[in-house]
């Protein structure tokens, strides 16, 4: 399971956020470059409708592949309370033969993304967090990554993640609401699918 | 990890298989100075796809789906797709994930468990295979691994003259059979002369089909 919260933030800003990271952070900062496939199972297959995603670590020189399913978010009275959207997360590491395999068990490719930018480890109040700067790309020619073209062109996608288990979520959420706080004045963050907008000062279409 | 050659044992069409004679293949191996060790097992397990509804047509999907998972690397398990010559491997965790998006289901598993033998450059492992619904004694099965090297080509040799010395000792027995390799093209599935997991994983595929379609080797 996972606590995650996401933002939008202009590039303009991103050096001035990251060097706030640095310093919320220490030093502990790697790149990203991910391939992501999300893939979805054919009409008529399975019990259920389903969507798994393979994801390509690009950083390494020998690419590694991990399958990832992200279940729906938890609901009710207690996760709305919650300043994190807490959800399943599960994920295997996996040979470079994943695509074909998936695509003979039944599942198509939905879209892909190129993922690029960078990730603090980041450990408030004794919870250790992952927060990642990305751009995020498109890939209008299935799996060429060369023509990879941005979605939200300026803008880059802030992503915060913690650690989380049944029952275990309000510390981790809580890790995730002071982090927020510190780093308000770069980016607004909330659960994912609820848009925050910008901070007032940083509003690129002037307001709040 | 070594090289592995896997044998199945073939009694005369007219002699059923039981334990007793496990048994005393058992007594083969210490009977040609083979240590013996721990406890292993591995289960092949079969998988067919879920149709939602029989009216919408068959989807567009593999038809069989097979899992192997096992003592011996208790962390990974190994997925393998027969009709497009692939077999992945992943961790574990990967269960979870299939279990979660209940694309397939499993059918029935065959699983070969028993003793391992450990002898100079050799490891042995002697097992019975059993089906998982009646636990019926669906064969006997021979696992030999040559530890020093990966190379096939090398390992051959050596084997060749093990299992000469193995059928030396096991004719000296009362024992009416012998034991057939079961040897996967390897080859279709793009895996090269280097022994590795996923042809450990092919082998016992192999051989749970000849298990479960019954169909005897010659």
């Amino acid at each position: 399971m996972e606590c995650i919260v996401q933002g939008v933030i202009e590039i303009k800003n991103v050096p001035g956020f990251q060097t706030l990271l640095q310093g919320l952070c220490g030093t502990c900062s790697s790149p990203v470059r991910c391939h992501e496939i999300c893939l979805r199972s054919g009409p008529n297959l399975g019990a259920v409708e389903s969507e798994v995603r393979l994801l390509c670590n690009l950083v390494e020189e020998s690419p590694r592949w991990t399958v990832q399913h992200i279940g729906s978010a938890m609901r009710g009275a207690a996760a709305e309370q919650l300043p994190a959207a807490v959800r399943t997360l599960l994920t295997s590491a996996v040979t470079e033969n994943a695509l074909p395999v998936f695509l003979a068990l039944g599942y198509r490719v939905d879209y892909e993304l190129l993922k690029e930018g960078v990730t603090f480890c980041c450990v408030r109040q004794g919870v250790p967090l992952d927060v990642s700067v990305l751009t995020i790309s498109k890939l209008p020619v299935l799996h060429d990554l060369s023509q990879a073209v941005p979605l939200t062109p300026g803008l880059q996608l802030v992503q915060v993640t913690g650690p989380a288990a049944p029952g275990k979520f309000a510390e981790p959420a809580a890790a995730i609401a002071g982090l927020a706080e510190h780093v308000v004045q770069y980016v607004r963050l909330s659960k994912p699918g609820v848009l925050a907008g910008f901070p007032p000062a940083q509003n690129p279409a002037g307001g709040a | 990890m070594g090289v592995k050659w896997l044998l199945r044992w073939q009694p005369p069409t007219s002699l059923p298989l039981t334990t007793p004679m496990f048994e005393e293949i058992l007594a083969n191996a210490e009977a040609i100075g083979a240590q013996q060790g721990g406890r292993w097992q591995l289960t092949s397990t079969l998988y067919r796809p879920i149709v939602r509804e029989a009216k919408g047509g068959e989807p567009a999907a593999v038809r069989d789906l097979f899992m192997i998972t096992g003592t011996e690397h208790p962390e990974k398990l190994w997925l393998v797709v027969r009709q497009e010559k692939q077999v992945l491997v992943a961790d574990a965790s990967l269960l979870a994930i299939l279990d979660k998006v209940q694309l397939y289901k499993q059918r029935t598993a065959v699983t070969f468990e028993g003793r391992v033998y450990e002898m100079g450059d050799f490891r042995l492992r002697l097992g019975r295979a059993v089906f998982s619904i009646n636990e019926q004694l669906r064969g006997i099965t021979l696992e030999v691994e040559y530890l020093p090297t990966q190379s096939s080509a090398q390992a051959v040799p050596m084997l060749t003259e093990f299992f000469a010395v193995w059928d030396e000792s096991l004719k000296s027995k009362s024992l009416l059979g012998k034991f057939v390799v079961v040897d996967p093209l390897f080859e279709e599935f793009g895996l090269s002369d280097n022994y590795s997991l996923q042809h450990m994983a092919l082998h016992y595929v192999y051989l749970s089909t000849l298990f479960l379609i019954g169909t005897r080797v010659s």
